[in-house]
């Protein structure tokens, strides 16, 4: 009897706080993490791939005119999501593979680069033989992509009480990160000079002890040709180094020399049209040196649609 | 597996029909389950160190009955054996690496070539903890306080019981024995007064502490930058952190073996709530306390014996205590600190000044009170700053922040929605400061006790984080 009241009294509250867990999965969107409207809504026809210079800096809009102009499958969609969680490798083909719709032939693949999507670290902040970073994390955790809502990944990688979505839903919160729903990461920070020295600070000085910390991948490269491979059945592929601020780009040199020179061979070998946008870097501005701002995320996304326009019209001529 | 992670919410259920249904009446297929529930519960964790427990409970469970079975002055022989080879894995994990960099650092010093390698291994979490607990058991053997325990699943279970595995409390054979051998009759208060444990302790773990783990791990991290009040903010809300961290897994600890018909011994008093270091010390992880007032303290002579020897014997507990909490220099001047505190207490004989409850019979604290708890967390405050930071230089360098002008200052991070929770979780503690725990609340009509605990979930549901931080103490 005591059992049985006990369990009633314990079924009870666990069903009540199912049924809320259950409803406040309905409200996670933009705003309840950077990756979590990417796990859900459908397949996608064009995608940019890379990591969170690509998710923030890139916008898929600014590609809309040039997919319809083209005759390619559109919309455009952004896939990309940090260095940590989709450098080139098994973890994040395997999720661009679900993400893509397979009877797309003709989609637009912007495909950005840069050294760390090829590298590996060599220790871990133990000192101990560093793992694979992208082995813990929403893209590895989670095995359905396009489900809506998704409670899986929501079960795995949401950090806060499941009410939080209700509050980050009915703008309770306050948010800097807001991913739309054609998965442009939109992170509104303040722009003034003295905020962006001093992040540009933090993120130099963090650049910094990567040096001698990371060392090129032939597994990475080679999932890298894997990645255009498979995009390239589906479509055609462009492959971009968006530009950082000059200080980031020193460092980088730094910890990868080489890195021009392998993304060079490996577009000619893949045949794949590249452009390092570094060349033009002082045209943008930087919301930590690493990231571009918000409104130079539409200029840098047109210069890059327009690259790619200027291509085609050339190969049509 | 964590207490507050998904596979424990699976976890917990899944024990507990498999030991009240599918086990129910027989003791002993129930203290299998809890070893082989206990086996899994660790194994999550790293599974190769489960090897490790086994080697300490094989030596401790012959030591026991070895002793028993031996008279004369060969029993003191094996209770050397037993404690040197327990306290020898201890110290492979986790004090070997210490000892190895402070003898090269010496040998460097002194211009001697002379150089060890250190071991590349992770301390077995809850080591510390479950080592104490076998100890006080062989001990107690020898002063023949306890029988030695022929069951070894038994005995297993009892070194082995996952609610209190990897972070105490550090229970006594006394009080968990007999506890294996009664029959279990599965009792309604009991488990609904667990669960409201459990419910308290959640809480108190990943609304308060995670969240102002966010605050402090930053303000430590960038402690350079950063102003003294600002780091006055870090320190204090350090202090509530590892308070509510610690009580809130010992709590759920305690509501989890309620569950099961277990009663684990309370660890945490509500320490905040004293009235000077002395009493705080007789509030604070009491467990680990006790054990070192048993097994340390009092065969050293205690508080008897001329000044001294008194002052010899505190710094003795005070240190060990703090290098029992980790191999680095950080924990021993923490403990350093603390027995500098308690001193003059001591000296003065008034360390047993506050024993009874604060405020007893009364909804506030008199003024003279308030001075006491808040010189009390004050102090605490400052020698947490040791317990927290990565090394003596940051330690030292945050402290002289704390003391400089720039304290006067307004600080940089305010979290008004943390501060309300803070000031909620106080009241309500000080409220229940008679209890156990201050969820204790069976004595309320129907209605108020949802109310409170509709008010715990909303807590919960709306401003806990679950980023499966580990709780402090596993580390230890």
């Amino acid at each position: 009897m005591a059992m049985k009241k006990f369990l009633f009294k314990i079924s009870i509250a666990v069903c009540l706080a199912l049924i809320l867990h259950i409803i406040a999965g309905f409200y996670a969107g933009g705003k309840t993490d950077a990756y979590y409207l990417r796990f859900t809504g459908q397949p996608q026809q064009s995608m940019i791939i890379g990591t969170s210079r690509a998710a923030q800096g890139m916008v898929p809009s600014q590609f809309n005119q040039l997919i319809k102009e083209n005759g390619f499958e559109g919309p455009m969609y952004n896939f990309a999501f940090t260095s940590l969680t989709s450098p080139f490798g098994k973890v994040y083909l395997n999720k661009i593979e679900q993400k893509l719709n397979p009877k797309v032939k003709n989609g637009l693949f912007i495909l950005t680069v840069e050294p760390y999507s090829i590298c590996i670290p060599l220790t871990d902040s133990t000192g101990r033989k560093a793992k694979l970073p992208e082995l813990k994390g929403a893209l590895y955790n989670t095995h359905f992509t396009n489900v809506t809502p998704n409670y899986e990944y929501l079960l795995h990688n949401y950090t806060n009480g499941w009410g939080h979505m209700f509050l980050e839903h009915f703008n309770f919160t306050v948010n800097e990160m807001d991913l739309q729903s054609d998965g442009w990461l939109e992170v509104d920070v303040t722009m003034d000079s003295l905020s962006i020295a001093k992040r540009s600070k933090g993120k130099i000085s963090n650049h910094r002890k990567s040096v001698g910390q990371y060392v090129l991948s032939p597994m990475r490269v080679d999932y890298l040709e894997k990645t255009i491979v498979f995009l390239q059945q589906h479509g055609k592929v462009f492959m971009v180094r968006l530009p950082v601020s000059q200080p980031i780009y020193d460092v980088e040199l730094d910890i990868l020399p080489e890195f021009s020179d392998v993304i060079a061979r490996t577009a000619e070998k893949m045949n794949v049209p590249y452009n390092d946008m570094n060349g033009a870097k002082e045209l943008y501005q930087y919301k930590d040196g690493h990231h571009i701002g918000r409104e130079s995320a539409f200029d840098c996304s047109d210069s890059v649609a327009r690259w790619v326009s200027g291509l085609l019209q050339d190969v049509q001529r | 597996m964590l207490f507050n992670s998904l596979e424990f919410a699976i976890f917990l259920p899944i024990v507990f029909a498999l030991f009240w249904f599918v086990a129910a009446g027989r003791t002993r297929l129930q203290n299998a389950i809890l070893l082989v529930a206990s086996c899994i519960f660790y194994m999550f964790l790293i599974p190769e160190y489960i090897l490790v427990l086994f080697l300490a409970i094989i030596i401790d469970y012959f030591a026991g009955i070895w002793l028993e079975r031996t008279t004369g002055k060969k029993r003191k022989w094996i209770l050397i054996l037993s404690v040197v080879s327990t306290c020898m894995i201890l110290f492979v994990f986790k004090y070997y690496n210490f000892f190895i960099d402070n003898t090269n650092h010496i040998a460097e010093l002194i211009g001697w070539n002379y150089s060890i390698t250190a071991l590349q291994i992770a301390l077995p979490i809850g080591l510390s903890f479950h080592t104490f607990q076998s100890l006080s058991y062989v001990i107690d053997v020898y002063k023949n306080e306890q029988k030695a325990e022929k069951d070894f699943l038994t005995y297993s279970v009892y070194v082995m019981f996952f609610p209190q595995l990897v972070a105490g409390p550090i229970e006594r054979a006394r009080n968990l024995f007999p506890q294996f051998h009664r029959k279990k009759i599965f009792d309604y208060e009991q488990a609904a007064d667990g669960m409201r444990q459990i419910l308290w302790g959640l809480f108190t773990k990943v609304v308060i502490a995670d969240n102002c783990a966010i605050l402090v791990d930053t303000i430590f991290r960038y402690y350079g930058g950063e102003s003294g009040s600002t780091l006055w903010v870090g320190a204090a809300l350090f202090s509530i952190q590892i308070y509510c961290d610690f009580s809130g897994y010992s709590n759920m600890a305690l509501g989890i073996a309620k569950l099961f018909g277990f009663n684990l011994m309370q660890n945490f008093n509500y320490p905040y709530f004293s009235r000077d270091i002395a009493e705080f010390w007789r509030k604070w992880h009491i467990s680990l306390t006790t054990w070192f007032r048993d097994y340390v303290y009092l065969p050293l002579g205690g508080s008897k014996g001329g000044t001294f020897k008194v002052i010899r014997n505190t710094f003795i507990i005070f240190l060990v205590s703090g290098f029992w909490h980790g191999a680095n220099w950080t924990f021993v001047i923490w403990g350093f600190l603390n027995a500098l505190y308690f001193l003059p207490l001591l000296l003065s004989k008034r360390h047993r000044k506050h024993t009874g409850m604060i405020a007893e019979g009364k909804i506030l604290p008199s003024i003279r009170e308030i001075i006491g708890m808040a010189t009390t967390f004050f102090l605490a405050t400052v020698a947490w700053v040791f317990f927290r930071a990565d090394n003596l230089h940051v330690a030292i360098e945050f402290l002289k922040k704390m003391f400089s002008t720039s304290a006067l200052t307004m600080p940089a991070y305010r979290d008004w929605i943390l501060g309300l929770f803070i000031i909620a979780f106080m009241i309500v503690e000080w409220l229940g400061r008679a209890k156990q725990h201050p969820l204790e609340i069976s004595a309320l009509s129907p209605w108020k006790r949802r109310s409170i605990y509709a008010m715990v979930f909303a807590g919960l549901f709306f401003y806990a984080v679950y980023n499966a931080n580990q709780f402090i103490y596993f580390q230890f």
